[in-house]
């Protein structure tokens, strides 16, 4: 069942107790809160999503709650519990909806290890999947969100699950997290796209989500090839050219970016390698997003026959 | 035994004893694939990279030879042979 078909008042109510089941791509996660603006962004961010009902397994056990005492009331704060145990510093309660997205991010990085986890943002189109590494402030969220909004599929924005088994994409489509320009930006270009509440004074600067799309979500059980590592980055005066670059550095490079890359030793160094093996590999430089999808569907162009059939 | 893989000249490896993975550039790259095939004295090296990169084994060439044996050697991929006088192995 979607959460769509839910009420407000009963998806809160669920909240409260004994919270409520999300999946998200391959994890179960139960999420327990009070915070009005927590409902009201799962609301709003994973209408989309399957809401299992019922006595249903959870990868994670999550809660956002405010401490007791004076946080409760003064400089409001809220704290992440993962299995009852808070693993991070509490922020200001105003931060409590990206809040639950990063903490589902730590949950799945530090204990999914039946991937291997990379650092990158992943977009999809004809079954071919390309990754997307950076640090933050490289523009990649930005661009995803350009991308699955024109045409790609998202698979991730923040983390990208590559299978032991055979080295395919595993999706996990959840809301984009979209940083100030970022924010504007997205939202003249795509006004109908949902976004939740600015978020002010982040580490990250001023934070909205933005809800991912419809098919994403419901396509979250189709993995992807990887067919292409690009690097993006944001710059004024970039000229929007794919430029090759060495697979040998990439390889360095995205065990950089890899989560859980030593966990896996000479396994992890294996999949990498035959993921590079697999893929044209780039760095990406743009100014403009316009530039960058042209750049992109250059690499993955409709097929002729889909073409004539969407004519 | 360590994992390597080559792209384009370039080698990476992988360490089984500490768990790192390196990247070599070009001159350590030529040197690791050249020892694997057979040890090699110092001079067999720096004439064989000389003739691969199709430059002067000069004073300025030796030197940097000499440091992509060093630091092969450091990472713990080129040993020398137990015997004095004895080639280096990979």
């Amino acid at each position: 069942m979607k959460l769509s078909a839910w009420s407000r008042a009963a998806l809160w109510e669920r909240l409260r107790n004994p919270g409520l089941v999300l999946q998200t791509g391959p994890f179960t996660s139960r999420v327990r809160t009070s915070i009005p603006a927590v409902a009201d962004g799962i609301f709003l961010l994973y209408a989309d999503y399957s809401a299992p009902q019922g006595d249903v397994f959870a990868d994670f056990h999550i809660a956002l709650r405010q401490p007791p005492g004076l946080r409760r009331w003064f400089r409001r704060q809220v704290s992440f519990y993962f299995d009852g145990a808070a693993p991070f510093k509490p922020l200001p309660l105003a931060q409590a909806l990206p809040m639950l997205e990063w903490g589902l991010n730590w949950c799945i990085s530090n204990h999914a290890h039946h991937y291997l986890i990379i650092h990158a943002a992943t977009v999809e189109k004809g079954g071919r999947a390309i990754l997307l590494p950076g640090p933050p402030g490289s523009g990649k969220s930005t661009l995803t969100a350009f991308l699955v909004y024109n045409g790609w599929r998202l698979l991730s924005d923040e983390l990208a699950l590559l299978s032991l088994e055979d080295g395919s994409v595993s999706p996990l489509a959840r809301p984009i997290s979209l940083k100030n320009k970022a924010i504007d930006i997205i939202g003249r270009r795509h006004p109908e796209a949902r976004m939740s509440p600015r978020c002010e004074d982040t580490a990250k600067g001023t934070v909205a989500l933005l809800r991912a799309p419809r098919d994403s979500v419901a396509r979250s059980h189709e993995p992807a090839r990887p067919a292409w590592v690009v690097f993006p980055q944001y710059k004024a005066g970039g000229d929007g050219r794919l430029r090759p670059r060495s697979k040998a550095g990439t390889l360095i490079d995205i065990g950089h970016n890899a989560f859980n890359y030593s966990v896996h030793g000479k396994r992890g160094f294996d999949l990498l390698s035959q993921t590079i093996d697999r893929c044209d590999c780039y760095d990406f430089c743009y100014e403009d997003l316009d530039q960058a999808l042209a750049a992109f569907d250059g690499l993955a162009p409709v097929p002729a026959l889909a073409q004539a059939a969407s004519a | 035994m360590d994992s390597w893989r080559c792209w384009d000249g370039e080698i990476v490896v992988y360490d089984h004893c500490s768990g790192n993975t390196m990247k070599l550039d070009i001159i350590m790259s030529e040197v690791f694939r050249f020892v694997l095939r057979r040890p090699a004295t110092e001079a067999a090296i720096v004439a064989h990279l000389a003739a691969t990169l199709d430059l002067a084994a000069d004073a300025h060439f030796r030197r940097i030879a000499d440091r992509a044996l060093l630091r092969l050697h450091q990472a713990a991929l080129i040993q020398p042979l137990s015997s004095p006088g004895a080639p280096p192995s990979a």
